[in-house]
This record gives structure tokens, C-alpha cells and sequence, in this order.
């Protein structure tokens, strides 16, 4: 039994727990190695590779994320949840995939020739300025960077995001500092953070992700 | 409320409380590349709106109609991107890689080999440990030679048909094949080196330079490193284990192949090891900004003089 969550994700009740899938914007397709369900119209989001499927799983209220939407992707990798977005936004929708390494875009572009909402940008967020004029105001933005300034990162991009609108970042202690208390480190990421935006919402994301935790955040 | 001019890589416009007052489209990504084009534009668009402000870091504001060229921009830049990221030391990186994966591949194939032909001749399996002796022996000699060899009359080994061998000396080729594909593999980066890393190369040696790039993902990542971090590439599971208050402070990571430290009494490795890896960062960064390519046999000089009075100094202490 599916159940739509909001336009494009569904959950479905199983005796292991609950289990989410997006609409396929290329029905019968997978991209990463996804099960299919009703014919293939439907793709299983990973909860160990995908921290929004993490973060789903633990008890996201309501991913902040419609149909037609504009998105600023961090660290986009491979693309796996980037497809997921790219199912929800759907055609109208787009994502800019911001990626630094060219291992990584490669398969973006790949990718981005079959979904035509998938934007790849091969930058570093450390410099928005570089990329500034290859993306537009977004309604989204998420950010999956491991590296020891993350959150200066993500503030950094917030410019990039509508006034009112939400963004999420999946911080990670261990990039932060490796030997510190993780609860110390999302304490002071949570002080970091608050001085610039309000925090709706937080989650460790264990055990999908060790040492993992994901905020959501509004611009004020 | 103000105007402003912005250029992106769609084109040239006039932004007014987000709402687009005039512009001009760029053809193609090459328009935005072209500083004069892009100057000429900007001025005929100005001279319409006295008033624009020019800027250069401005967020466009979000407007259906050109979602559809931003991703054509960008899909075309990121191929672009794609084809020109790939650098000689990116080839160097994976045949360096790829010997270490014929090491890992050969050594349980020989280990396979020695158990299957000691069915037949324990003797010769008993008799040469080495690795790649051992495979030379049995391909260059059969069973009856090995033993005369050894002066041995008879084997202990089951008297097996020849089809039961053949297919022994089989596998034992390949493996040879793999050994001599390690060679030529050395070869290469030995040659390809002495265009991107001279210094590095002559140093350290062109395998551990190449291991050395390989792992920390670019010479340019390796130039910028402090001697301290190369010292202990490789030992990053050591040493985070030891920060975090378990097991002892590694000395050294991979540099430890380097002959002059793998034979190093075990009290002086940390010595040798630092002084090592400082005389690899600076060879690394007088490769990377392609300074004197001749200056690493001086460092390897430098170097050794130094180990040399070093062991000399606490010989004389102790
Ligand atoms: C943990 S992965 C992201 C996985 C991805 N979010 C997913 O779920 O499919 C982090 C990625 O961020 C990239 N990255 C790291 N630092 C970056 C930076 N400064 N700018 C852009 N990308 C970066 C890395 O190359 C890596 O691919």
C-alpha cells in the first residue's frame, strides 16, 4: 500500500519499517541500484545512501520540496539523491548540482543527459562567486559537504535561497574534528547556524549515517 | 527602487525589484567568454538605463523562460569541464594503482600455484621461496630437471598425467604475464614522471612519488601538504585511532618503503622519516610550480649526508 506524502513521495507500511519511493520521472528507469515498483513508476530511496532518505526515515515531518521547484545542490556527488529531488521537481522543476570533483561530475553530466532538470556545475561552494552567474534564486537548497568549515559553506550559499524559503544541511562531526564529543560539535554548529537562520527541525541520522546530523532551516 | 545591470551566462540584463526591464540574450556560451562582446553589450544596454547600476554579484532572480538555458549552459560547460580536467598525473595515478592491484591479484594466484603443483612436487615448492623464482622454475624446468637439480632420486609428489600439469603451467603463465605487465607498467611512470614530477621521481623513486601523488589525489594537493601530513600519508587510520587516545602515534605511512627507512633500526624511523618527508615537500613544490627539474638528486644527496651524520651522531652517543 503507497501513500502519497506530498506530490511525488510515498511511503509504504512494511513489516522492516516504513519505506519511501518518488515518482519516476523516467518510468522503468533506475539510476543508482534502486528497486522499482508499479511497473517502474515509482524508485525506492535509499536510506544508507542518501541522507534525505535518512532523514525521512527519521521522522522528517515534510521534505520542503514541490513540483516546479528551483534547487542549489551541495556536494551532489554521484547524483543518487539528486535524482530523488529531480523526481519531485519534476520537468518544470531544476536542479543546480554544484560538484568540485570532476570524478563526480562526470557521471552528473550523464546523468543530466537523461534528466533535463539536473543542472551540473563543476565549482567549489566555497566560492559562490564563481558560480554566481551560472544559477538563479532557488527555493531550495541543500547542502552534503564533508569538510571541516561546512557550515560556513552552507551560510555562505544561503544568499542563493528566497527569503522564507528552507534549506537543509547534513552536517558531519567527524569532518569537523575528528577526536571532539559529536553532541558538543552539533551544539556549536546549532549556535552557528541560528545566528543566520531559524532551525525548524534536527535529527542524528544513525543508524542510516554514523556520526551524521541533519538541520532544516528557514531564512528569515 | 534601483536598477541594476547583471551579465550571467545567459545574457545581459537590467533588474528591477526582480522583474526584468530589458536584455539581451546571449547566443551561445562563447558570448559570455568574450570580455569585448560581453563590454560592447553592456555599454548599449547602459546607455538606455542611465539609471542601471552595473554589479557583479547579484543572485538573477528566478524566471521560468530561462531555466531551460541555464541547464543547456551548464550541461555544456560541465562536459567541457569534464574533457579538459584530465591531466597527465591523473594516467600516472591509475598505472601506479594498477600495479598495486596486479601485486594484490598475484600473490594469492602464486600461492595458489605452489599448493596445486606441491600435489606433484613438493620439492621445488620447498626450494624457492621467492615468488617470482619459483614461477620462473617451474615454467623453465620440468619436474625430472628440478630434482636432478636438487640431487634428489625420486619425488614425493603423485605421479600425475600430463593434461593434470598442463593446466598447472597454465595459470603459472598468466601470472608471469602479470609480473611482466608490473615491469612495463614501472617503466611508463618512470618515463611519465620525468614530464610532471622530475623532482619527486628522482627523490624518492618514480613508484613511491606516483604512490605519493596517487594518494593524495594531485600534485598539487601533495605541493601544498606540510611535510608533517606527508610523512604520515597512509597511516591516517593509525593516527586518527591514536587521537582519539588508542594505540601508539604512527611514524611514518607509505614512505616507510623507501629503502633507507625500511632498514632503519626501529629508534631512528621517526627521525629519518621526518627529515624525508621534508625533503619530499620541497621537491613536490618545486615540481609543481615547474621550477629546477635537476635540484632532486640534490635533495636526495642532502638527504642521505644528513641520515648518514645522524646515525653517526647517536652511534657515538650510545
Ligand atoms: C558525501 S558526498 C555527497 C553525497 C550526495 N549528497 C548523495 O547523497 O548522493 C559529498 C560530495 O561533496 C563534494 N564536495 C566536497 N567538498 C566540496 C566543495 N567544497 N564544493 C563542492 N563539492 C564538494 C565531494 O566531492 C563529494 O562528492
Amino acid at each position: 500500500m503507497f501513500q502519497e506524502i506530498q506530490t511525488g513521495l510515498y511511503v509504504e507500511k512494511t513489516k522492516k519499517g516504513l519505506v519511501f519511493w518518488t515518482e519516476n520521472l523516467l518510468p522503468g528507469q533506475t539510476v543508482y541500484d534502486e528497486n522499482l515498483s508499479g511497473n517502474g513508476a515509482l524508485r525506492q530511496w535509499s536510506l544508507k545512501k542518501s541522507k534525505i532518505g535518512a532523514a525521512l526515515a527519521k521522522g522528517l515531518p515534510r521534505l520542503p520540496l514541490q513540483k516546479g521547484d528551483v534547487v542549489l545542490y551541495l556536494g551532489a556527488s554521484t547524483g543518487t539523491t539528486v535524482s530523488h529531488l529531480s523526481d519531485i521537481v519534476g520537468e518544470k522543476g531544476m536542479i543546480f548540482a554544484v560538484e568540485f570533483s570532476f570524478f563526480m561530475l562526470r557521471r552528473l553530466v550523464f546523468l543530466a543527459e537523461k534528466r533535463k532538470n539536473i543542472a551540473p556545475i563543476l565549482a567549489d561552494a566555497n566560492h559562490p562567486e564563481i558560480y554566481v552567474p551560472y544559477v538563479c534564486e532557488v527555493d531550495f537548497l541543500f547542502q552534503d559537504i564533508a569538510q571541516k568549515n561546512q557550515v560556513e559553506i552552507f551560510l555562505k550559499n544561503l544568499c542563493f535561497l528566497k527569503n522564507g524559503k528552507q534549506g537543509m544541511i547534513a552536517v558531519k562531526a567527524k569532518s569537523i574534528d575528528v577526536v571532539a564529543d559529536t553532541r558538543k560539535i552539533y551544539e556549536h554548529v546549532k549556535k552557528q547556524l541560528e545566528k543566520e537562520v531559524k532551525i525548524l527541525w534536527h535529527r542524528q541520522l544513525d543508524p542510516f549515517e554514523k556520526d551524521h546530523c541533519l538541520f532544516v532551516v528557514e531564512k528569515r | 527602487m534601483t536598477q541594476v545591470l547583471i551579465t550571467n551566462c545567459i545574457g545581459i540584463f537590467i533588474v528591477q525589484n526582480k522583474k526584468i526591464a530589458d536584455k539581451i540574450l546571449f547566443r551561445h556560451l562563447e558570448d559570455f567568454k568574450n570580455q569585448k562582446h560581453i563590454a560592447q553589450q553592456e555599454a548599449q544596454l547602459l546607455k538606455k538605463h542611465s539609471a542601471a547600476k552595473k554589479t557583479t554579484f547579484f543572485i538573477f532572480p528566478q524566471h521560468r523562460e530561462f531555466l531551460q538555458k541555464f541547464f543547456e549552459i551548464n550541461l555544456e560547460q560541465a562536459k567541457k569541464a569534464c574533457k579538459a580536467a584530465v591531466r597527465k598525473e591523473h594516467l600516472v595515478m591509475q598505472a601506479s594503482d594498477a600495479i598495486k592491484d596486479i601485486e594484490k591479484a598475484i600473490n594469492p594466484l602464486v600461492k595458489r600455484v605452489q599448493e596445486w603443483y606441491a600435489l606433484y612436487c613438493p620439492e621445488a615448492v620447498e626450494a624457492v621461496k621467492n615468488q617470482e623464482a619459483f614461477i620462473r622454475l617451474i615454467l623453465s624446468k620440468d619436474r625430472k630437471e628440478i630434482l636432478k637439480e636438487q640431487q634428489i632420486s625420486f619425488s614425493i609428489g603423485a605421479d600425475i598425467v600430463q593434461k593434470d600439469v598442463d593446466i598447472i603451467y597454465a595459470l603459472a603463465t598468466k601470472i608471469q604475464i602479470l609480473q611482466a605487465e608490473k615491469i612495463s607498467l614501472e617503466m611508463y611512470i618512470d618515463g611519465a614522471l620525468h614530464d610532471i614530477a622530475p623532482n619527486l621521481s628522482a627523490l624518492a623513486g618514480p613508484l613511491l612519488a606516483a604512490e605519493l601523488i596517487a594518494k593524495t589525489g594531485s600534485l598539487q594537493k601533495l605541493a601544498a601538504m606540510p611535510s608533517s601530513t606527508i610523512q604520515m600519508l597512509g597511516a591516517e587510520n593509525a593516527l586518527f585511532r591514536f587521537m582519539r587516545g588508542q594505540g601508539r602515534c604512527p611514524k611514518h605511512g607509505i614512505i616507510v618503503n623507501y629503502p633507507l627507512l625500511a632498514n632503519a633500526k626501529a629508534k631512528n624511523k621517526g627521525k629519518i622519516a621526518r627529515r624525508f618527508a621534508g625533503a619530499l615537500a620541497r621537491a613536490a613544490k618545486v615540481d609543481y610550480f615547474k621550477g629546477d627539474p635537476y635540484v632532486g638528486y640534490k635533495f636526495k644527496e642532502h638527504f642521505e649526508r644528513d641520515v648518514a651524520e645522524l646515525l653517526q651522531r647517536k652511534d657515538n652517543i650510545t
